[in-house]
């Protein structure tokens, strides 16, 4: 035992907005049920990490489904996970966020079969002035939301210390704090709420960025474990909190745990495309794709090559994980396009200039450009 | 994929009542005389595949007899074992059906489609370019196609086929047939190969007519669908999103008008607060005030004190002074009473002397002059009266008599107007009765004038139907002349139809027994020869050399004579022909040949031309006798007109007799201005006549009402006369005068009366003063005493009360007087300096507040705190409404929903301009094809400008078609020459050539409807041969009257037989008047 570990007397993993059963409605199929199935696959990455650091206590600070009454599989697929620890001694608290605020029909309810899956270990906050002795040195102190949205502080709802109460104080909420602006009426976390309380964490959940928001005492949000939506910054991760003795400051570690990487590139030439093509990465990569480049038939080509190439078609699975193309910037480069058609017969060569010829001069440009580009897919043998 | 026709049956369609036939797989040739019903048949096929047994077009199968249903039955064969029998019923509702059955083996039949679903069946089988029935825009109809007019083309525009084209196709089947059948030649295979897989995406989007698919299976319909579930779910989202900004909005404001109502409420406290301090100020303030008002008072009430000893000083004097003069008015008093007294006595002796009894007498006296003189008044005012009434009433009577003579004047003035009016009425009258009969006498000559005109008339139609009766002999006699003229016994129609008929019979049984005779003679010594070729005779040479070959040549029947040595009879075709031949001769013999010898015609023809112009003769007599009719009618008509002649000739001299003697001449001059002008005279002068009868009516009344006035006035005149001169009076006495006399009399004699009583009065007033004046004097007199007595009491008490004054005011006097001397003034004004100063060591308050001020800012402050409170729990409500509402979820779940229409809208976009291109591709490689490539056009001008090469030996040179496959001119002699200018076999040819070519690379079924009538016989021997040829491959059917231009003599049937195969099956010669049965005749 290191000098380090002697010195912690407490270590929790902090975790929350894991948004199961998240609908993905921007994706098509079969992206959309991929995306799904890995927000329950991480709560698995989680519980391993809560093992591997021999955590004393799993904190999820709310947001765990993405709507008030999940569908049965989401929540029979968490409590599925969470029997299968044979923990002891390391007590996981559910705390209800403002995605799935504690109302009737929620999993949370004392009523819903959700509770009844549950070890004993499993311990929802489904009351206002829950409170848990993790020790006789450590308490937890919790507030659900009960609703969607609100103007209640539930961080200063919480007990004070009391004068001479020397134990580790941890406080559980999800909100936002006042620094995000516009944002006021989602459960407001005073900034100075961890020590006004007498705390020594807060650990909060709602925003999707690992983030600090305390000081002195820390009041983190741990992130999403698996990223949600493309412009999120900083997710994938948990928080494990060592809170050390004799009265000195935690230290908070973020540790990785997402399985997707999310990333937006945008491909101005075919070289960058060819680039992105032989990236090594991509199978873990939820790609957003851009392609803003002019090619000629014959680029054009290639380029429809590599995108099937990155996306994967019905028979072959694609280089990237999940890919969103956006490809409106395509251009056809019809510049040179008829010398492309010179070994094709009389007929079509006359067919590839009118088509020019309508492009130049006709309603629809993009129309006659792609029209071209199917003469040229199916004069080469495409079907 | 073939076409052969199998069978046809048809009963009741058109002119054709039943008939029922099987085609071979080669050359058909269905062949009848004209009007049995060949193209009918051909209609037939046309409906049983094109038309459904509902549409409109199908009333024109409707038989010519009978209200029978047309039926067809079509079995064809499209594949090897493919077999279609289509039996239509045509008619509108349950009368009409279709059922379409297939077979494999052409005898067991199951059904396939029914009703509406047989006609898209079966054009879906042709592939002739031709859309289902139904729907929008689909044929109505008989459907047309280039294809269906090349199959099916009808015998009346034999050159139309040129001017289809595949452009009008509703369906483009018609055109993938041509193209895979002419393939070869038609599209270079990269060309058809990229235009298929456009094709081929083209039609997952888009229906045949361009229109972008919506069922299900459609790229559209599933992005359109994910597009509206995007649009769906943001829409929901935006209005959680919407719900929740407002509740936050709402509460934002609630929290801002919280702070204001906070703030209002700290105000109104401060300021009550300010108020209740100043208000404490101003009462500490009052109390000094109160305390200096009472040193001042204090301080005044001493002063008053010492005043009043001053003024108690002042008013002793002065009433002590008053005592004095009191004494002194009262002994005034006394003097005054006591002169009172004395009038007083006097005043009363004077009244009871007034009313001792000498007065009395003295007035009785007085009284009784007075009324003696009032009597002898009344009196003369009595005698006076009478005066006055009777000269009242003369006056009346006066007054009477004027009023009744100038009534009577006006009466007789009035009865003399009467008179005027009465003459003149009759004037009017005479006047109005000699125009009356100046009108009837116009009259008169008028109604002579028109009798005579009538007379005139009568008498011109009276020779105008003798003129009509004159002609109309003429025609009937003509009638007769030719009724004598004309053949008797000749045939009728029917009889010359069925010689025609028998003729035919002749010629085509002749024809069959053709097939030509050739025989060579060669005698070994001269001889006397004769010979009789095909029924005629032909003379030989008288004597024909030995040696020398006598060729002789006969289609059917040779007869040699040769003298001495007997006749030699040749004849050609079969027994049963030959049999035939004879029985139709005898027929001939029997039933023509005695009509020919007895109206002496040559042949049929000139027994024809006989019959038509005892026809026409015929037709001029009926013409004749209308004529004659019509004119007899004419004539009638005319002398019926006439037949009141001797009434008009009985009238006008009736009216002749009349204007005898009478002023004709004066009424002519009138009778010119017509007979309108002496009807509006006339009307005038009976209104005359009638308004001067009224005028004289009433001018009769109004002279008997004026007499009746005149004598009544009369009366009255005499009567006033007699009661003036009963009064006494003259004519001329002035009654008046006399009136105004006697009434001044009257008046003069009542004013004397009046003046009597008024004497009489005057003195009893006189009297009465005298009495009131002395009771006045007595009553003042007492009353100055008693007021004298009363001053003097008066005076009495005023002396007690004055003196008591006096001993009071001495003794209150004494009191104050000793207080006055204790008074500090000094120490009194030290006080109230005290008190001022105090006062002005307090502030006074910057505002005045009383009570109600105070009370009303408390119930301001009162009014903030329940806003306040209101506010607070307005507050908790919208945070409530805030936790029902989605918050920042709401905000997450509207961001991915917009996102994801972004992303749906966006590949709906993509979508739309995949398949937008294709279908420019396919538009666009069309376009190409039909300008710049090898098309169907040229394609099918090849084969087709090959035969008529071969036809024209080279006339003729290239076939312009169209890529839509018009047939646009032909090459001649190096220049295109329009195929219109073609003679009409000509064009008959080449379009025969056209259709050939087409139905030999479809491998289809092709019926020609007589299409080579214009053809000369060379010509005709090629298509015999190219017909032949064809139907080695595909099946072609020939509705034909002239069979021999498409077969030999022995190809047709024989009698008996309907048909005969000829070439192994591949030929079939079908006599229709063996296999149609005609309807009598068309329905009128």
């Amino acid at each position: 035992m290191s000098e380090e570990s002697e010195d912690v007397a407490l270590k929790i993993v902090h975790t929350a907005d894991w948004h199961l059963g998240a609908p993905f409605v921007s994706f098509e199929e079969p992206a959309r049920t991929t995306l799904s199935r890995a927000r329950l696959d991480a709560v698995d990455r989680i519980l391993d990490v809560a093992e591997r650091s021999r955590a004393d206590a799993l904190l999820c600070a709310g947001d765990l489904f993405d709507v008030p009454k999940p569908e049965r599989l989401w929540w029979e697929g968490l409590a599925s996970k969470l029997a299968k620890r044979k923990w002891s001694g390391r007590p996981v608290f559910l705390l209800p966020g403002n995605h799935d605020p504690l109302v009737d029909g929620s999993p949370y309810h004392p009523a819903h079969p959700f509770r009844a899956l549950l070890p004993p270990w499993v311990h929802v906050v489904d009351r206002d002035d829950f409170a848990f002795e993790l020790g006789p040195d450590a308490v937890l102190y919790a507030r659900p939301c009960r609703t969607q949205a609100g103007e209640l502080d539930l961080a200063m709802r919480l007990p004070a210390r009391e004068p001479g109460d020397a134990r580790i104080r941890i406080g559980m909420v999800h909100g936002q704090t006042f620094h995000i602006p516009g944002h006021q009426m989602n459960f407001p976390i005073a900034p100075d709420a961890a020590v006004s309380r007498g705390l020594d964490y807060l650990a909060i959940g709602d925003t999707h960025a690992h983030e600090d928001v305390g000081d002195p005492i820390p009041t983190v949000y741990p992130s999403t474990p698996e990223q949600l939506t493309f412009g999120e910054k900083d997710t994938g991760y948990v928080a494990v909190v060592l809170f050390r003795r004799h009265g000195r400051p935690p230290i908070v570690q973020k540790e990785r745990v997402a399985y997707w990487t999310w990333r937006t590139e945008t491909v101005r030439d075919l070289a960058s495309l060819r680039a992105l093509r032989d990236e090594t990465e991509l199978k873990r990569t939820v790609l957003r794709l851009n392609v803003e480049l002019r090619a000629t038939p014959a680029e054009y080509a290639e380029v429809e090559a590599i995108l099937a190439e990155l996306s994967g078609t019905a028979a072959s699975s694609g280089r990237v994980g999940v890919m969103q193309l956006d490809a409106e910037g395509l251009v056809l480069d019809t510049r040179e396009v008829e010398q492309v058609f010179e070994d094709l017969p009389a007929v079509v060569r006359a067919a590839v200039r009118r088509l020019k010829e309508e492009e130049e001069t006709g309603p629809s440009p993009e129309v006659a450009r792609r029209a071209l580009y199917h003469l040229y897919r199916l004069s080469r043998g495409a079907t | 994929m073939s076409l052969r026709f199998a069978k046809l049956r048809v009963a009741s369609f058109g002119c054709v009542r039943e008939a029922s036939l099987e085609l071979g797989p080669g050359l058909n040739v269905l062949y009848g005389p004209n009007d049995l019903g060949k193209s009918t048949l051909g209609r037939a096929i046309r409906a049983a595949l094109l038309i459904p047994h509902g549409s409109s077009a199908a009333s024109a199968f409707v038989p010519w007899d009978s209200d029978e249903t047309p039926v067809v039955e079509l079995t064809f064969e499209t594949d090897p074992a493919r077999i279609w029998r289509i039996e239509k019923r045509f008619g509108e509702g349950a009368r009409g059906s279709s059922i379409l059955r297939a077979s494999r083996d052409g005898a067991s039949f199951t059904i396939e489609e029914k009703a509406r679903a047989v006609d898209g069946k079966v054009r879906q089988l042709l592939g002739w370019g031709i859309a289902p029935p139904g729907g929008k825009g689909g044929p109505k109809g008989l459907p047309s196609s280039f294809l269906g007019a090349v199959i099916l083309g009808e015998q009346a525009d034999v050159a139309s086929i040129f001017r289809q084209t595949l452009a009008a196709d509703t369906h483009d089947s018609g055109r993938e047939r041509l193209t895979a059948a002419l393939e070869a030649f038609a599209q270079d295979p990269t060309f058809k190969r990229i235009l298929d897989a456009a094709q081929a995406k083209v039609g997952l989007a888009f229906t045949a007519t361009g229109r972008p698919r919506r069922d299900q299976g459609s790229p559209f319909k599933q992005v359109a669908e994910a597009v509206t579930r995007a649009k769906g779910e943001l829409e929901r989202a935006r209005g959680e999103l919407d719900e929740y900004q407002q509740v936050k909005q709402r509460l934002e404001e609630l929290v801002a008008e919280r702070d204001r109502a906070a703030e209002r409420h700290a105000e109104r406290e401060e300021r009550l607060a300010r108020m209740r301090e100043e208000r404490e100020a101003a009462r500490a303030r009052e109390q000094v005030e109160a305390l200096l008002a009472d040193a001042r008072a204090q301080l005044a009430r001493r002063r008053a004190a010492l005043e009043a000893v001053a003024a108690g000083e002042r008013d002793l004097g002065a009433l002590i002074l008053e005592l004095e003069t009191a004494e002194a008015e009262r002994a005034r008093a006394r003097a005054a009473c006591e002169v009172a007294e004395a009038a007083r006595n006097e005043a009363q002796a004077e009244l009871d002397r007034l009313r001792s009894q000498d007065g009395d007498r003295e007035r009785a006296l007085a009284a009784s002059k007075v009324e003696a003189r009032r009597a002898e008044l009344e009196r003369e005012l009595g005698e006076l009266s009478r005066r006055s009434e009777r000269a009242e009433r003369a006056l009346s009577g006066q007054r009477a008599l004027a009023e009744a003579q100038r009534t009577l004047l006006e009466a007789e003035e009035i009865e003399r107007g009467v008179r005027r009016a009465s003459e003149e009425a009759r004037a009017r009258l005479e006047s109005a009765d000699r125009a009356l009969s100046t009108c009837a006498l116009v009259q008169r000559l008028l109604d002579v004038e028109r009798l005579e005109a009538e007379l005139r008339t009568d008498r011109a139609a009276l020779d105008e139907a003798a003129a009509d009766r004159a002609l109309s002999s003429a025609k009937r006699a003509e009638v007769e002349a030719l009724s004598a003229s004309r053949v008797p016994a000749l045939p009728s129609e029917a009889a010359l139809e069925q010689l025609g008929a028998l003729e035919r019979s002749r010629a085509l049984v002749s024809a069959r027994l053709g097939g030509g005779i050739s025989l060579s003679l060669v005698l070994e010594r001269p001889l006397e020869v004769s010979a009789v070729i095909d029924g005629q005779a032909r003379a030989l040479h008288s004597s024909v050399a030995p040696g020398q070959p006598i060729e002789l040549e006969a289609q059917r029947a040779l007869e040699l004579a040769i003298a001495g040595v007997g006749v030699v009879k040749v004849s050609g075709g079969e027994r049963e022909a030959r049999r035939e031949a004879q029985a139709l001769d005898e027929r001939w013999r029997s039933e023509a040949e005695p009509l020919f010898a007895a109206h002496a015609a040559a042949d049929l023809g000139a027994l024809r031309a006989l019959v038509q112009a005892d026809r026409r003769t015929e037709g001029r007599i009926a013409e004749l006798h209308r004529e004659a009719s019509s004119l007899e009618e004419r004539a009638a008509l005319r002398e019926q007109g006439a037949a009141k002649l001797a009434d008009r000739e009985h009238e006008l001299a009736a009216l002749r007799r009349e204007l005898e003697g009478k002023d004709v001449e004066a009424a002519r001059g009138l009778a010119h201005e017509g007979q309108g002008a002496i009807e509006a005279r006339r009307r005038r002068a009976e209104a005359e006549r009638a308004a001067a009868r009224e005028q004289l009516e009433s001018s009769r009344e109004r002279e008997q009402r004026a007499l009746l006035d005149a004598r009544v006035q009369k009366e009255r005149l005499e009567t006033a006369a007699r009661s003036l001169s009963e009064l006494g009076g003259q004519a001329d006495t002035d009654w008046q005068a006399e009136l105004d006399r006697v009434l001044a009399q009257r008046a003069s004699v009542v004013a004397s009366i009046e003046e009597a009583g008024a004497e009489l009065e005057r003195s009893d007033a006189e009297r009465a003063a005298s009495l009131a004046r002395a009771a006045q004097e007595l009553e003042r007199a007492a009353r100055e005493v008693t007021a004298g007595r009363l001053g003097l009491r008066t005076i009495d008490e005023r002396l007690v009360r004055r003196r008591s004054d006096r001993d009071q005011l001495e003794g209150r006097l004494g009191v104050q007087r000793v207080a006055a001397e204790a008074i500090d003034l000094a120490a009194d004004e030290r006080a109230v300096r005290a008190q001022e100063e105090a006062l002005a060591a307090l502030p006074a308050p910057a505002e005045a507040h009383d009570d109600a001020s105070v009370a009303e800012a408390e119930r301001a402050l009162e009014e903030a705190r329940r806003a306040v409170a209101d506010n607070d729990a307005e507050l908790r409500r919208a945070e409530g409404a805030l936790q029902t509402v989605g918050g920042s979820v709401v905000q997450d779940r509207e961001k991915q929903a917009r996102e994801a229409l972004i992303v749906t809208e966006k590949k709906e976009r993509e979508v739309a301009l995949e398949y937008e291109a294709y279908q420019l591709l396919v538009h666009t490689l069309r376009a190409a094809e039909t300008a710049e490539g090898q098309h169907l056009g040229e394609a099918l001008s090849r084969p087709v400008t090959e035969k008529l090469g071969r036809l024209t030996s080279g006339l003729y040179g290239k076939l312009e078609i169209a890529p839509t496959l018009e047939a646009k001119g032909v090459l001649s002699a190096g220049a295109v020459r329009e195929l219109g200018s073609l003679s009409i076999g000509t064009q008959e040819q080449l379009a025969t050539l056209l259709r050939l070519t087409v139905a030999e690379h479809l491998e289809s079924a092709l019926v020609l409807d007589d299409q080579l009538t214009q053809t000369d016989p060379e010509r005709t021997g090629f298509f015999r041969s190219v017909l032949r040829r064809h139907a080695e491959r595909a099946q072609i059917v020939v509705l034909t009257c002239r069979p021999l231009d498409y077969l030999d003599e022995g190809d047709l049937a024989a009698p008996g037989e309907t048909s005969r195969d000829r070439a192994a099956g591949l030929v079939r010669a079908i006599d229709l008047s063996r296999v149609v049965t005609r309807s009598p005749s068309r329905r009128p």
